[in-house]
């Protein structure tokens, strides 16, 4: 972590205004990345990034400065991103951007919808899989940043990680938007 | 390399974050392969799929929400009360300059002895005691108010406070209460500090602390040099009064 970020820390723990302002304009566009991700909604989004810096500096006290801010700052994002995903879990679908694409026709191709086929696919993860494909692949955090992001042990983060990809390609299959490959029956 | 083992080898060069077509074992395996080459394929096409993704800009103002969820939130109940505070203590200063005006005249045209008189400092002080404490007993009758240190005066204890601030007085006192500066300013009314009116903008509060601080702009630039302006009016007050 640079020192920068670490006298940042400082100052918005001694009550600076202005640090905390700062702090939160450095790495707004990460966590609120990672909450979008995850949540595919914007307002949820930027609900559960503004909740998890408001977390962050109440705590800032805890976190260990020997250890890099950003995976700190992004696990308590996730944390709260994972709650939310499990509170949905238990009430009524709502209309949203799910909903909207299953409706689309399969087999579409262009790069603009493959990606949008993505993050639908994303969307059926399971949140621990996802979060874990999210902060390796957009955050390009290491094994070991997101094993202590997520605060498991870096084979299963590694196995997750895996995972997902897997599913990725399998929903992608199923929806048309990768084809089968023509040649054999292929291995699970 | 077998079949079995290329999904295998293809995550570990994606976790090298690698392309799979720059891994030589791979593409050896993939020329006699079309199974596995078809699977290269459909990696690379997910993380092309997901490398455009469209990454949304966060919104412009996030700092000033996450900073306006840490100012403590006050409730209607609270607010009344802070304002009940505002105006009782105005009102405090009313009494207090009309005390000022009073006790001078009656001087003039009773022989009232002036121990009976209630004495400013008394009311102000009733909780204190002890020689050079804050508001210690001084009979204020016949003194000129010039004359009177600082801590003998009769205002909100906040005010005596902010007085050994370094800087700000409004901040200081927000930093040591734990308040919001528009909290502060309803609970110091009319004193002015360098930062004078509080800025509401961003705050929980805003339009609440912006009506609530209007009447209350600065006078100087620190709160000795305001009460002192006000030491000065008051003669000014008390001659009004008799004509």
């Amino acid at each position: 972590m640079s020192d920068n970020v670490r006298e940042l820390v400082h100052q918005c723990l001694r009550g600076d205004q202005s640090a905390m302002v700062e702090l939160v304009s450095n790495f707004r566009g990460q966590v609120f990345g990672l909450c979008y991700r995850m949540l595919r909604h914007r307002q949820d989004a930027e609900d559960v990034t503004q909740e998890s810096f408001v977390r962050a500096l109440r705590s800032l006290g805890t976190w260990d400065q020997q250890r890099e801010f950003l995976p700190w700052l992004l696990a308590i994002a996730g944390n709260r991103c994972r709650t939310l995903l499990a509170i949905r879990m238990h009430q009524p679908a709502t209309s949203s951007l799910v909903e909207h694409l299953s409706d689309d026709a399969v087999g579409i191709r262009d790069a603009e919808n493959l990606a949008e086929e993505v993050d639908l696919a994303l969307s059926h993860l399971r949140a621990e899989y996802r979060q874990a494909f999210l902060l390796f692949h957009q955050h390009e955090m290491s094994y070991s940043q997101i094993s202590t992001t997520l605060d498991c042990p870096l084979g299963t983060v590694k196995t997750w990680v895996h995972r997902a990809r897997r599913e990725l390609i399998a929903r992608l299959k199923d929806r048309g938007v990768l084809q089968e490959s023509r040649h054999a029956v292929r291995r699970v | 390399m077998q079949c079995e083992e290329f999904e295998d080898r293809l995550n570990a060069v994606l976790d090298k974050r690698k392309r799979p077509e720059t891994d030589a074992e791979l593409q050896l395996h993939c020329e006699t392969c079309p199974d596995c080459r078809h699977l290269a394929a459909t990696y690379g096409r997910l993380l092309d799929g997901f490398y455009a993704l469209a990454t949304p800009h966060p919104p412009s103002d996030m700092a000033m929400r996450v900073l306006a969820d840490l100012q403590p939130k006050v409730s209607p109940r609270r607010r009344w009360a802070v304002a009940a505070v505002a105006l009782t203590t105005g009102a405090l200063a009313t009494a207090a300059g009309l005390l000022f005006a009073v006790v001078p005249l009656l001087r003039s045209h009773s022989q009232v002895p002036s121990t009976v008189l209630p004495t400013l400092a008394t009311v102000a002080s009733s909780d204190q005691s002890g020689p050079g404490s804050r508001g210690a007993r001084i009979p204020l009758t016949g003194r000129s108010l010039e004359s009177l240190e600082l801590n003998q005066l009769p205002i909100v204890p906040e005010l005596l406070a902010l007085r050994t601030a370094d800087e700000d007085p409004y901040a200081g006192l927000a930093k040591e209460t734990g308040q919001s500066l528009a909290t502060v300013v309803l609970y110091v009314p009319g004193i002015g500090g360098s930062k004078g009116i509080v800025d509401a903008s961003g705050k929980d509060e805003p339009a609440w602390a912006a009506q609530m601080s209007e009447g209350l702009k600065p006078i100087t630039d620190s709160v000795a040099e305001t009460v002192n302006l006000l030491l000065r009016a008051l003669p000014t007050v008390v001659s009004d009064s008799r004509s």
